[in-house]
């Protein structure tokens, strides 16, 4: 696979979900994705024809991992084209049980990791750099921007930059991919994301929180701090947000109603 | 208002990101800050970005489980909240009117996603009858559709619910403004609380 075929994949591979649907996921993105490399596989119209339908069926996969399946494809679809007829149908059923395979275990492991816990952790990342900024140098409102752009680069850039290179590799580990991706410890890295994450939003817990820590100021802190224990054992018992929310609203309601606000 | 209906349009096309791109540039937390900015306003912008983005960590979109659109629900907290003072809906309301934002558009999404399949069997009869499907002109009418979608929905803040609600405000029983200025107050503590439940260490 070439640059430029690497670079069209890539860039293909963005509108992935631009016709994301119930009944076939990605499956029509992944087809679009594919097409200019079947085309050039496939001088044949009737075989293109049979590849292209091999590939507007069910697909899904995360998209920082989309790469590592598209690249497995392209290779197997390369192979199946310069195979013998009496071959393909071998080389077929095997190539759409491991694209079915690989983009779900991908995918199991890929949207915890970004979805769950990279972007959370980004985010704690992003609001300790973002409020340590503004303690060094004052920013004003520049501590936000900072936050953001922060936020944004860190989640995205290692997503893209495993969707680009993810299609050579998965080009160049073909049928091996199984094998060249089980040297990586993807739990422990999502421990570990998760434990520094956590460690990182106690902190900035901390740094908000540092000044109202005295006698002082302990009747506005101590409710705070119950607050927040009472939201984080709701979270513990998957009461969603919105509802928490309109707790705390009916207990705003209530002091008010006790004239304690 | 012009500068509202800007705003509108340039979400609408942000929020395509969601679906194509993934570049973060639809995020709640980044719409929020630069909205803000661009309206003069960036405390009740990053306020508005912040919370939700915190509060989006609650649950992981798998599959076909779709979560609600948190780039919609802080657009519409945005658009509700920012622009002119007069007619602009006060933030402890505007906020959870984007919550609300959020999920109604998801029902939007969920019957999108079910048309959707109709571009599948329009691909399949294309196959069947050995030609080509048009797979660049699925794409263009998908997010074309998505498109006009959100700036509808959003052309609806800004000309129904803004007016409504930041009428509706004055209206509004005093000891609940009173609950749902506690709330606004409260919110950073609950979005933190959703931060650290996302994050904590998990058994084994």
């Amino acid at each position: 696979m070439n640059q430029a075929a690497q670079w069209e994949m890539f860039s293909r591979s963005f509108f992935l979900g631009s016709i994301w649907s119930f009944e076939r996921m990605q499956g029509l993105g992944l087809a679009f994705t594919l097409a200019p490399w079947l085309r050039e596989k496939y001088p044949d119209r009737g075989e293109l024809i049979e590849a292209l339908e091999r590939h507007q069926g069910f697909f899904n996969a995360n998209q920082a991992v989309s790469g590592v399946v598209i690249g497995v494809i392209c290779a197997l679809e390369e192979k199946i084209a310069q195979a013998l007829p009496e071959e393909r149908a071998e080389k077929i059923s095997r190539m759409l049980s491991l694209k079915d395979a690989l983009s779900r275990t991908l995918s199991a492991v890929a949207d915890p990791l970004f979805l769950g816990v990279m972007r959370p952790f980004c985010m704690a990342l992003a609001l300790c750099a973002g409020f340590l900024a503004a303690m060094a140098v004052d920013l004003g409102s520049g501590a936000m921007l900072l936050s953001a752009g922060f936020y944004m680069v860190a989640y995205a850039a290692p997503s893209l930059w495993l969707r680009f290179n993810g299609i050579r590799r998965g080009y160049e580990w073909g049928e091996n991919v199984v094998e060249r991706l089980k040297p990586f410890s993807w739990q422990k890295l999502i421990r570990r994301l998760r434990l520094s994450g956590f460690a990182l939003s106690v902190l900035f817990c901390l740094f908000l929180g540092a000044p109202f820590m005295t006698p002082d100021h302990w009747r506005e802190s101590g409710p705070a701090l119950a607050i927040l224990a009472a939201c984080f054992i709701a979270r513990l018992f998957s009461v969603s947000t919105a509802r928490i929310y309109g707790g705390l609203t009916v207990l705003g309601l209530l002091l008010a109603v006790g004239g304690r606000l | 208002m012009i500068e509202l209906v800007l705003a509108a349009v340039v979400l609408s096309l942000l929020e395509l990101d969601r679906r194509v791109v993934g570049i973060m540039i639809s995020r709640p937390m980044v719409i929020g800050t630069v909205l803000g900015l661009a309206f003069g306003n960036i405390e009740v912008g990053a306020v508005i970005g912040v919370l939700i983005e915190l509060m989006s960590f609650e649950r992981v979109p798998l599959g076909a489980d779709l979560a609600s659109n948190d780039t919609i629900a802080a657009g519409s907290a945005l658009l509700l909240a920012l622009g002119p003072k007069t007619g602009a809906v006060p933030l402890s309301f505007a906020l959870p009117l984007g919550i609300f934002a959020g999920w109604a558009f998801k029902r939007v999404e969920i019957r999108m996603g079910t048309a959707r399949a109709s571009y599948a069997r329009e691909a399949d009869r294309s196959l069947e009858r050995g030609n080509e499907p048009s797979y660049d002109e699925y794409v263009r009418a998908g997010l074309t559709a998505q498109l006009i979608a959100s700036a509808a929905f959003f052309s609806f803040i800004i000309f129904v619910a803004r007016p409504f609600f930041s009428w509706g405000w004055h209206f509004t029983p005093h000891l609940i403004q009173k609950g749902l200025t506690f709330a606004l107050a409260t919110a950073s503590i609950l979005a933190l609380a959703t931060l650290m439940h996302a994050l904590r260490p998990a058994k084994g």
